[in-house]
């Protein structure tokens, strides 16, 4: 097993795409504190940036979101490019247990998303710190909180990039598993979520049911924040773990199921 | 320690009802380089697919190395499966040690992957990516990540498919080479007879899924040896007089049918022989049946006896 991550690291590390998606995450996350500060100067606008909160804290709060889109566009080409290139051949030929395969890209995939959430939160909060100051750090809790709100996050990633490396095993395609997986990050919470709300609402008469309290990229957006909410957290956790859980079984169980051609 | 590194019993593999590999009881002795010929569409790859564990087999029993648990046996075996499966971005030394990591073969100062290198003719690609690599530089790439790990028997599916006649050779010169030097078992596939005939020590004939013959490259000459084939109307008697008066010992009758294997440019001598003996011939002529013609058949499916 410690082989099949070490072999894979090594591949990881040998495709420029690691290296391109990790500037452009970067570059994203400069961008967005870059935008922020610019509407605060834009149009006459006579608050200061201490007055808006905005801080080197703030700055990593908004800046670990722009590495999701990246660690998905990387996952949906690392997975399927094993079976494009048949190099999956090589592996599973070996009389490797398939689900420690499988299991070892999760793993290369969780590290990806832990090195790109990392390295935009230090961006980001580099960034904010030169043009807006650091923040306040004297609080009690504040360094806790920070742990915390990257924990959370982190978790979350990694709920929905256990998604996407069941998608790139089942499509075993990099064009299927881009489009299949941009889809669920762009379609789910955008069409599907708000259908299933309205037919709930309207048509079953519930209401107080959210359809997006149980997709994981509700938490996405709740989670990079100081001041989540208890409940927020505890049921945020409870759905991420039964992501990865659901989806890395169903992965395993149709990577073994399926032959490999 | 069985002398045999693969055994099948009854190995079938089914989609969607067919069977394309139908109870094919394959046998390769440890040393052979067993060629494995089929027509496209045969189940010469499936058949591999499934020994080697991409595919897993509907029923039947597959040993390695008479061993049943299969991955203990494929460990110690290489494979190569249709096209060449390479990681584009890398060079030639990236994809070796790429698989060195995988297999945890210990190797401080790459020595082992600069000698596998050198054995597939790769030794001087340096910085140069696997994806501007030749199809006949590709296929030795991928015979090299085959290598690693001292296997003891190689799976080689179509390894010299697309390739010219010098990359043909040259993987057909590497396969002796392993077998002869590095004493590696190998089970080569092909629909291309001519360059198995070349290397090949046994043979297993495969048509519709079915494994229809197996021999060894010495019953080979026999089965496909030039012949005289005469039909007449007292066949016992032809046969004496052929052999007791010509002196032909090489001859026989088979079906009704004499076969004579030897003196075979005397076809006029046994014509006047028997005339003179008046044994009505009814014909007489030169079998000209050659290896491709006796391999044809045999992967057209009909079955003759050794």
């Amino acid at each position: 097993m410690l082989n099949l991550i070490a072999c894979d690291f090594y591949k990881l590390f040998k495709r420029k795409s690691f290296y391109i998606c990790c500037l452009i995450a970067m570059a994203m996350s400069c961008l967005g504190v870059i935008v922020l500060n610019a509407v605060l100067n834009m149009g006459g606008i006579e608050i200061s940036a201490e007055e808006m909160g905005y801080s080197g804290i703030y700055a990593l709060t908004a800046g670990l979101g722009e590495s999701t889109l990246l660690v998905t566009i990387l996952v949906s080409m690392f997975i399927p490019s094993e079976f494009a290139f048949g190099t999956i051949k090589n592996i599973a030929s070996k009389g490797i247990n398939r689900s420690f395969i499988y299991l070892s890209k999760f793993i290369v995939c969780i590290s990806v998303c832990f090195m790109y959430t990392l390295l935009c939160g230090i961006t980001s909060f580099t960034l904010g710190s030169v043009m807006w100051g650091t923040g306040d750090f004297s609080g009690q809790n504040v360094i806790l909180d920070i742990f915390r709100m990257f924990g959370l996050f982190l978790l979350a990633q990694v709920a929905l990039q256990s998604i996407f490396v069941m998608v790139g095993f089942i499509t075993r395609q990099t064009g299927g598993a881009v489009a299949t997986n941009l889809a669920i990050t762009i379609a789910v919470p955008t069409v599907i979520i708000k259908f299933i709300d309205f037919a709930c609402s309207s048509w079953f008469k519930i209401q107080d049911f959210s359809a997006s309290e149980y997709w994981v990229s509700d938490y996405l957006n709740n989670f990079p924040s100081l001041s989540v909410n208890q409940d927020v957290i505890n049921k945020g956790l409870i759905v991420c773990v039964c992501y990865i859980a659901a989806a890395t079984a169903i992965g395993i169980y149709t990577f073994y199921k399926r032959d490999i051609k | 320690m069985s002398e045999y590194v693969l055994q099948t019993a009854d190995l079938t593999k089914t989609y969607s009802r067919v069977n394309v590999v139908d109870k094919v009881n394959i046998e390769i002795k440890k040393g052979d380089i067993y060629g494995f010929i089929g027509k496209n569409g045969a189940g010469k790859t499936t058949t591999i697919r499934v020994i080697v564990g991409l595919a897993g087999q509907s029923s039947g029993e597959i040993e390695l190395f008479g061993e049943k648990n299969l991955n203990i046996g494929r460990r110690k075996t290489g494979t190569v499966i249709e096209y060449p499966a390479l990681y584009p971005y890398m060079t030639a030394e990236g994809n070796v040690e790429c698989q060195r990591i995988l297999l945890g073969v210990k190797d401080k100062n790459k020595t082992k992957i600069k000698e596998i290198l050198d054995i597939v003719g790769l030794g001087n690609t340096g910085k140069k990516k696997a994806k501007n690599f030749s199809l006949g530089m590709k296929q030795r790439l991928a015979i090299a990540l085959a290598l690693i790990g001292d296997p003891e028997f190689l799976f080689l599916d179509e390894p010299t498919n697309g390739l010219d006649p010098t990359g043909i050779k040259e993987i057909r010169d590497l396969i002796l080479k392993l077998n002869k030097e590095r004493d590696i078992t190998v089970m080569v596939s092909s629909h291309i007879l001519g360059e198995l005939a070349k290397i090949a020590t046994r043979y297993g004939v495969i048509s519709k899924g079915k494994l229809v013959k197996e021999f060894y490259a010495d019953d080979l000459k026999d089965l496909v040896r030039n012949k005289i084939k005469i039909k007449v109307n007292d066949a016992k008697t032809a046969v004496s007089l052929i052999k007791n008066q010509l002196n032909i010992k090489n001859c026989e009758l088979k079906d009704d049918t004499i076969y004579v294997y030897d003196h075979l440019d005397e076809s006029g001598k046994i014509s006047s022989l028997l005339a003179k003996h008046d044994i009505i011939i009814e014909s007489i002529s030169k079998d000209s049946d050659d290896c491709e013609e006796f391999f044809i058949k045999l992967m057209e499916g009909e079955d003759q006896d050794a």
